[in-house]
């Protein structure tokens, strides 16, 4: 089955941090063995340190035709945000910009998180959100909603965000779901294909952070039609990434 | 992997929150297709609401399919000292592994009727499982059971926080893993590696079918570890902690 996996991490995770953090030349790797037509990355290292792992993230992507870059922005430091996204989201290597919460109040509909949002709305490229509480799941949805223009993937970041998101999300038609197989239920995908449709649920393995086996058996154990599971794991994210 | 039978350390039935209900025919049907052969049961009304109720329905069912299904008991400290009764009661009706779920119930491994109710479960010879999902908790449980012998299952530790659980693994060989939340690439390899005999102190558990089967078996499956030390992990070394 052709995939293309939208989000995988390299360098040190929280995942990862007893166990040898995974690079690049690896990720390659897992791309050869389960035949990954595209897949988007993340690097954990520029949540502290957002220059240096932009930087080292660029460097990386560019070795490999396959590979995508999700740009890592702060809503604590819009301006800076602003001037990163000239600088990478213009390349097509970059796939568009990853926002996660420092802590679970820093809501995307801050001031800065909406500077931010505003400033990604001239590059027509997806934001990865991550939902990490109650909060910052609903801010979300409602940047979505005000942010008509722009496309977001909404990631849940524990079993209990995981179960609530697709319910949450109806509502913003520009809002896709991407969930966590390390923090989803039996049969999450199912039910979020039955609440959003199938063109709004997408794939991700998070490799570097889950194994793959993980996400591919998730997508294996779902109750969906060959159809429904092909435009989960493949057309829809083809869709979104242009 | 497919052909190897498999015993599977916890299997759920009875009401979730924020979920269907999780039937037996559903938990069966998994186990059938999946070369499960045995699964240890729960009925999950012991967990949210009664353990009495709960461990009485786990026994009911778990006579209904004795082939497939070995029944475990849930003890909640905070019903003390009823809970002390309750597992005596346990022990009698066969019960032989006993689960504790102080995240999802919300309540401290610091707690008085909890190193009390170890120690009658450590006297009844009755193995126990506890959820320790939270940084510090597997130390702390660690210290709580310095006195039991019996075998004891670390369950929910996540990837976060394997070095802790790494650690309490090597400083005693009573206790075991669970591999639900093994989930990070290499992870069970890094408790092969890391701890002595590391490959028999990891015990499958799927928590079918509240989660994917397949993701917990998947990731057993394509870990680097040999073929053996999967057999163990998917089903001996559970068998050896049952006897």
């Amino acid at each position: 089955m052709p995939l293309i996996d939208l989000h995988c991490h390299i360098g040190t995770s929280a995942q990862t941090r007893a166990i040898k953090p995974l690079e690049f030349g690896s990720l390659k790797s897992y791309a050869d063995q389960f035949g990954i037509d595209v897949f988007c990355v993340s690097a954990p290292q520029a949540a502290f340190d957002i220059d240096g792992g932009s930087a080292y993230l660029a460097s990386q992507i560019a070795t490999d035709p396959r590979a995508r870059g999700w740009l890592s922005l702060s809503i604590h430091n819009p301006d800076h945000s602003a001037e990163l996204a000239r600088k990478y989201l213009v390349k097509t290597g970059f796939c568009g910009a990853i926002i996660e919460p420092d802590s679970p109040a820093d809501v995307i509909t801050s001031q800065g998180g909406r500077d931010v949002l505003n400033s990604l709305r001239r590059y027509s490229k997806p934001v990865l959100v991550y939902a990490n509480s109650p909060e910052t799941l609903l801010a979300a949805v409602d940047a979505a909603k005000e942010f008509p223009a722009l496309k977001f993937l909404i990631s849940p970041q524990d079993e209990h965000l995981t179960r609530i998101t697709p319910a949450a999300m109806k509502e913003a038609v520009n809002a896709f779901f991407l969930p966590v197989a390390g923090h989803a239920e039996r049969d999450i995908i199912a039910t979020a294909v039955e609440v959003l449709g199938e063109r709004r649920v997408m794939w991700a393995s998070n490799w570097g952070s889950f194994h793959p086996a993980a996400a591919l058996g998730m997508i294996r154990d779902s109750a969906l039609t060959s159809s429904q599971r092909e435009r989960v794991s493949l057309r829809n994210a083809r869709e979104l990434l242009g | 992997m497919a052909a190897i039978p498999i015993f599977d350390a916890c299997a759920l039935f009875g009401p979730w929150p924020q979920h269907h209900d999780l039937k037996v025919e559903s938990l069966i049907g998994t186990m059938s297709g999946s070369n499960i052969t045995r699964a240890l049961a729960l009925s999950t009304l012991g967990i949210y609401s009664d353990f009495r109720a709960g461990n009485a329905a786990t026994l009911e069912t778990c006579r209904a399919h004795p082939d497939k299904l070995v029944p475990v008991a849930t003890l909640d400290p905070r019903a003390y000292p009823e809970c002390l009764q309750e597992a005596e009661n346990c022990a009698k009706a066969g019960f032989k592994l006993i689960r504790f779920f102080p995240s999802r119930q919300n309540w401290p491994l610091r707690l008085a009727p909890f190193r009390e109710l170890l120690q009658k479960c450590d006297s009844l010879h009755l193995t126990v499982a506890v959820e320790v999902s939270n940084a510090g908790d597997a130390t702390e449980l660690a210290d709580a059971v310095a006195f039991t012998q019996a075998p004891l299952l670390l369950a929910g530790v996540t990837s976060e926080n394997l070095g802790e659980a790494i650690a309490v693994l090597r400083s005693s060989p009573k206790f075991h893993l669970e591999t639900t939340h093994l989930l990070a690439p290499g992870a069970l390899e890094a408790v092969v590696a890391g701890v002595p005999n590391g490959h028999e102190r990891l015990v499958f558990a799927s928590y079918s079918p509240l989660r994917y089967l397949s993701s917990a078996l998947n990731v057993v499956g394509a870990s680097a570890m040999s073929g053996e030390q999967k057999t163990a992990v998917i089903g001996s070394n559970l068998a050896r902690l049952m006897k």
